[in-house]
């Protein structure tokens, strides 16, 4: 019962170990120690500042929902909106609301949140800011699941579906696989992560190289498919598909967040989190199994969309520091909120036609990156 | 089964192998008593980070490790976080989170029932430390050294039986190594603590340890007290090189290097 809880209790009376002994900050010999009373105000206004960033990034996403579903070549209005939301007026809104711009409204936040907490994960457990589903090669295996089943119409494990719903499980079949590629490369060399991320980057280049040879024998049909495939699209989206994606999120996300404290000590140092009783391990593979099947899911209904994952959890920390309990949640917000923001984008930039989401995602996200990150740290 | 401030740390005889390289061969450690410091010292690859890493449980061992009747080395790593706390020769990567927080984290308390207290005992270790002004800055915007102070305040925070620190003054000025020596003279006394460093600077582990043990190639070439370890005799097996002790001015022991042996 000697645990740190009773040492904590009773830490203000033990005494100090000389009055000499305390070392005065030679650097900076102005500034004042903070008393505790500043100090708990000081972390309180901390913490209060993250609920405020969350909160924004809410509000914002909600206005971007609205304006997603308020733009179109139909203008509607914000109150023909909220009637068809509710199933009420008139039924040709209704059709457009529900049937198109719903979907594609929910699908790009889903898939924000999905790739963004993948990516601010994968970016902790690899201990690498270039790590995202995208730079490790989850995406370009999906791709190349996916020309499989364009090009050369392989569908072995699922001969039930058709279309649309083969592209979308073979790219889900070859993502999962190279996640748990990067999972056995991780259990093998055990903590080396910059083993993995030199293991992802090959994978991406094998399967660029083994897409590139498909469309080489590709005929023209199958061609575009697959290029309009990889350019990523939100545009696919329909309710069974959002349905199995916020599934994914609705169970993984709790999980992320039971493990916010062990990824937090992981940022300290592997071995300093080792040694405050993390289980360096168990707390990598589980955390590897979750992106893959957000990564995997995301990517396979809305194509390689790349700039998400990797940007994300950049704006996050920024914005709210490593605590992971805030840098999560920050970094899915994030994500949710470059995917709204590019789907408008992607729906309004060329009259009458739907631009691939993927498109915009860097276009839509550089200036927000830029703005974020390039920011000089406030001290 | 409950540790006490008398329980004193053995352990071995430990043996540890990358491959078929053996890099501790049948080590024993201890007992080392609470209140003490013992300097872990050796030249490169003698195996003293292996060692403290093992003590820490981060390396798998054969041996035994005990705090008195606690078995360490059987323990979880959650359980055994509690009585251990280790700090790795590699400093605190330059992350987005303020000092003050990684302290907490280190800790794992965040009950906000009892936060003030957590924070004040966090802000007392940092004050000891010297780095209080740095409490709310993030460890981005730190220098090496004030990271790995900030990396100290992790490990003392957690108020460990056994406090295991691998090379904690490598980044630190003349004056912050003299210093945090001192701290940690003061802290291991004061709470009873078992402090294991291993330190390069014979002159410090001479003046500031109680105990030393130089190890080589994975054996243990003396242990015991600080003055008995480090003698002409020894450093000329470990190091390969001619050394004299003085006794100086102050009338305290010093090393003097004349060469290569």
């Amino acid at each position: 019962m000697d645990g740190d809880s009773d040492d904590v209790t009773n830490a203000s009376c033990f005494p100090k170990a000389s009055p000499g002994t305390s070392i005065s900050d030679a650097s900076r010999p102005a500034a004042p120690s903070p008393d505790i009373e500043t100090a708990l105000g000081a972390y309180r206004s901390l913490q209060r500042r993250r609920i405020v960033v969350l909160l924004t990034l809410l509000a914002l996403l909600g206005v971007t929902f609205v304006i997603n579903l308020a733009l179109g070549p139909a203008r509607l209005g914000v109150d023909d909106i909220f009637r068809a939301l509710l199933g009420q007026g008139d039924a040709g809104a209704q059709t457009i609301i529900w049937r198109l711009r719903l979907p594609y409204a929910v699908m790009a936040v889903l898939t924000g949140l999905a790739l963004g907490l993948a990516g601010a994960e994968m970016q902790t457990i690899l201990d690498n800011p270039l790590a995202s589903p995208f730079t490790l090669g989850l995406s370009a295996a999906a791709a190349f699941g996916a020309s499989l089943a364009i090009i050369l119409d392989w569908r072995l494990p699922f001969p039930f579906l058709s279309g649309e719903g083969a592209v979308a499980a073979n790219a889900f079949l070859f993502a999962i696989g190279a996640s748990l590629a990067l999972d056995a490369v991780a259990r093998l060399r055990g903590s080396a992560s910059n083993t993995v991320v030199m293991f992802g980057i090959a994978l991406v280049f094998t399967f660029q190289a083994c897409v590139a040879l498909l469309q080489f024998v590709a005929s023209e049909d199958a061609l575009q498919d697959l290029i309009f495939w990889t350019m990523g699209s939100v545009t696919r989206a329909t309710w069974p598909k959002i349905g199995a994606l916020l599934l994914a999120c609705a169970i993984v996300s709790p999980f992320s967040l039971r493990s916010a404290w062990a990824l937090t000590a992981l940022r300290l140092g592997e071995d300093r989190a080792a040694s405050m009783g993390v289980d360096v391990r168990r707390v990598r593979l589980a955390s590897l199994m979750r992106i893959s099947i957000l990564a995997a899911i995301a990517v396979a209904f809305s194509g390689t969309i790349g700039f998400v994952g990797l940007v994300a959890p950049h704006i996050a920390r920024r914005l709210v520091g490593e605590d992971h309990r805030a840098y999560l949640p920050t970094a899915a917000l994030s994500g949710c909120l470059i995917m709204s923001g590019a789907t408008i984008a992607a729906r309004n930039l060329v009259p009458g036609q739907v631009l691939p989401v993927g498109i915009v995602t860097a276009l839509v996200g550089i200036p927000f990156f830029l703005g974020v990150v390039l920011r000089r740290p406030a001290t | 089964m409950k540790a006490t401030a008398y329980d004193p740390l053995t352990a071995g005889p430990l043996t540890i192998s990358y491959g078929r390289r053996r890099i501790l061969d049948g080590v024993t450690v201890g007992p080392l008593p609470p209140g003490s410091i013992t300097a872990l010292l050796g030249s490169n690859g003698s195996g003293k980070s292996t060692l403290l890493g093992a003590l820490a449980g981060l390396k798998a061992s054969d041996g035994a490790i005990s705090l008195g009747d606690i078995a360490l080395g059987t323990l979880a790593l959650p359980e055994r976080a509690r009585y251990c706390a280790y700090m790795p020769q590699t400093l605190p990567p330059p992350i987005r989170m303020q000092t003050l927080e990684t302290v907490l984290v280190a800790m794992r308390t965040d009950h906000s029932s009892r936060r003030s207290n957590h924070i004040a005992h966090a802000l007392k270790i940092l004050s000891d430390l010297g780095i209080a002004s740095l409490a709310h800055r993030y460890l981005d915007e730190l220098s090496g050294g004030q990271r790995q102070l900030a990396g100290l305040a992790q490990a003392l925070a957690r108020s460990p039986r056994v406090l295991l620190l691998d090379e904690p003054l490598s980044a630190l000025d003349l004056r912050h190594q003299f210093e945090v020596m001192d701290v940690l003279r003061g802290e291991t006394a004061s709470r009873g603590m078992i402090t294991v460093i291993v330190l390069h600077d014979l002159g410090v582990a001479l003046r500031r340890a109680d105990q030393a043990m130089l190890l080589a190639d994975g054996h243990v070439v003396s242990a015991g007290p600080v003055s008995e370890v480090v003698t002409p005799e020894h450093l000329r097996r470990a190091f390969g090189v001619e050394a004299r002790i003085e006794i100086s001015s102050d009338g305290r022991p010093m090393l003097l290097v004349d060469g290569v042996a």
